[in-house]
């Protein structure tokens, strides 16, 4: 569990942790579009300083955001050699069939490579600074304009924040059951594929039943105190919109402007 | 079977990120056949001593000692598997580790991980059953179909279907009605006396330790801090103040009367029954 960075939140007191969730939200998704749209090295390089620099801002170490890039590495290298490969164009160091080791295909596979590791450090700066819950609340409102489609709206995102909720539970749970069927004997990670699936039975049966039970319990307890899907609702967490985010929302105006005179005059 | 720690420290680190000890330098010898309850507050490091005993939690430095085998920060497979076999040990709500579609299943599983084979299995499971009080009706149901009560009596027999020779028990009657609770405690006892189980019991509940304990294990901070027998426990009252610790029903009535009365017994009574002697004795009533 102490590798996996990716959906961790860090607290902190930093400009980014202040933000607005929506806005980060926003941001980071409107961001990543953009990577998919540099042409050339300057643009690269405005975005990868852009992104380092937002990484620094949030005060969290920049070694906690390469352990996030970690588990991905071979996805992210299988992409960039397909790149490499299969782009052909300027001086051609080497060619066996429809694959060519050219200039073109390295320089377009170091910005698939960057691409990629922007994508995972931005996104990663979204969930190390923001609370899980706050999340949970952009995404809502950010869904709500789907209500007016009769997407359950309220609904998806209560499910999404209990989801939330109940992960460290499972965790514990799942350590608790361990332990106790390694108690009696088990032993996890032995034997072949299929001893080692049907090992799981007696770890993941117990988690079923405690978690269905669980969530029984919650549901009466959610209809004893009133919870009524699609009555109208006011939040305990509110929102609040400050002028940073509204600057911020100019910052990406501005990189959209950027972008597009200099893929055009560039 | 003898258990002894010896200068034993160990945390939950987990690679290179250093942690803070849970338990920093202990000392103990537990007695074979010995009733050992291991109180104190939470986070007291309770539940992590127990799973050093079981090799669920390895020592980062000093030795374990389970009967022969001894076990360090590199215990062996091996060493583990032999130390699983030896102690038996039933977390807070056992009945959450139960899973087989039948109970007979379930009590089946931990000797079917040390490889017995299946008459030894069947004669286990149905001598199990009779020191749990198990009806062997129930054999055929689904563990899931049970009362709580029954769920703990069957996840606690699953236990001792691997023959421990130790039992490690982390607050055995925590959450039952308090009928179930003595039936569970008074099992368990029983065990302890005609099964020779070396048992070690966390509880919070004083009166349990004396009803069932010889010894006592106070823990505070990782370490523990008074390994005594328990009528010199309840005779120290320096030391139960230290770690604010309570007291069994009776010792606690007694010193009210105490106060209210501005006299002392002499002796500390730990049972009712002791109580209504000592006050009969001294003329009290």
């Amino acid at each position: 569990m102490n590798r996996l960075i990716i959906g961790r939140y860090f607290p902190g007191n930093s400009l980014i942790h202040q933000l607005d969730p929506r806005f980060k939200l926003i941001f980071v998704l409107y961001f990543i579009g953009l990577l998919f749209f540099l042409d050339g090295m300057i643009l690269q390089a405005i975005f990868f300083i852009l992104t380092l620099v937002i990484m620094v801002s949030t005060g969290v170490s920049l070694k906690t955001y390469v352990r996030g890039v970690r588990p991905l590495i071979w996805l992210i290298l299988f992409a960039t050699i397909l790149r490499i490969v299969t782009t052909r164009g300027g001086a051609i160091y080497y060619e066996a069939g429809f694959l060519t080791l050219s200039e073109f295909g390295l320089v377009s596979g170091a910005y698939t490579f960057l691409r990629f590791v922007e994508m995972i450090f931005i996104s990663t700066v979204l969930t190390l600074t923001t609370k899980p819950i706050d999340l949970t609340d952009a995404i809502y409102f950010l869904l709500k304009p789907l209500r007016y489609l009769y997407v359950p709206v309220e609904e998806l995102s209560l499910m999404l924040s209990i989801a939330l909720r109940f992960i460290p539970n499972l965790l514990d749970e799942t350590e608790k059951v361990m332990n106790a069927q390694k108690a009696r004997g088990m032993v996890f990670g032995e034997g072949n594929l299929l001893e080692q699936m049907k090992a799981l039975t007696p770890l993941v049966l117990p988690l079923f039943a405690h978690s269905l039970k669980r969530a029984e319990d919650m549901a009466d307890v959610l209809e004893v105190k009133g919870y009524k899907s699609g009555a109208k609702r006011t939040h305990y967490r509110a929102l609040t919109w400050q002028v940073k985010d509204t600057l911020g929302v100019g910052l990406l105006v501005v990189l959209t402007f950027v972008v597009m005179t200099i893929n055009v005059f560039g | 079977m003898h258990i002894t720690f010896n200068r034993v420290s160990a945390n939950y680190q987990l690679g290179p990120i250093k942690r803070a000890n849970i338990l920093t330098d202990l000392s103990a010898e537990v007695k074979p056949g010995s009733f050992t309850a291991v109180i104190g507050p939470t986070g007291a490091g309770k539940s992590s001593l127990l799973k050093l005993i079981n090799g669920l939690l390895l020592p980062s430095v000093g030795e374990v000692s389970v009967g022969e085998v001894v076990f360090t920060s590199k215990a062996s497979k091996q060493a583990l598997k032999q130390v699983r076999k030896r102690v038996g040990m039933a977390f807070q709500f056992p009945e959450h580790q139960l899973f087989a579609e039948t109970v007979y299943e379930d009590l089946a599983f931990g000797p079917r991980n040390f490889h017995m084979t299946d008459s030894e299995i069947d004669a286990t499971v149905k001598h199990v059953c009779q020191l749990t009080g198990i009806d062997q009706s129930l054999l055929e149901r689904s563990p899931f179909s049970l009362s709580g009560g029954q769920q703990r009596r069957v996840a606690i027999a699953g236990i001792l279907a691997t023959k421990p020779d130790i039992l490690v028990l982390d607050e055995p009657a925590a959450g039952l009605d308090p009928a179930a609770k003595k039936q569970i405690l008074e099992m368990l006892s029983n065990l302890h006396r005609t099964e020779k189980l070396t048992t070690l019991m966390v509880t919070h509940d004083m009166d349990d330790v004396v009803h069932y304990a010889d010894d006592v294990i106070v823990m505070a901070e990782g370490q523990i801090k008074a390994h005594l027998d328990v009528r010199s426990l309840f005779a120290d009252q320096d030391l139960l103040d230290r770690y604010q610790l309570d007291v069994p029903t009776a010792l606690s009535l007694q010193q009210q009367l105490e106060q209210a009365k501005g006299e002392r017994l002499n002796n500390r009574s730990l049972t009712l029954t002791e109580l209504a002697d000592n006050l009969i004795e001294e003329g009290w009533v």
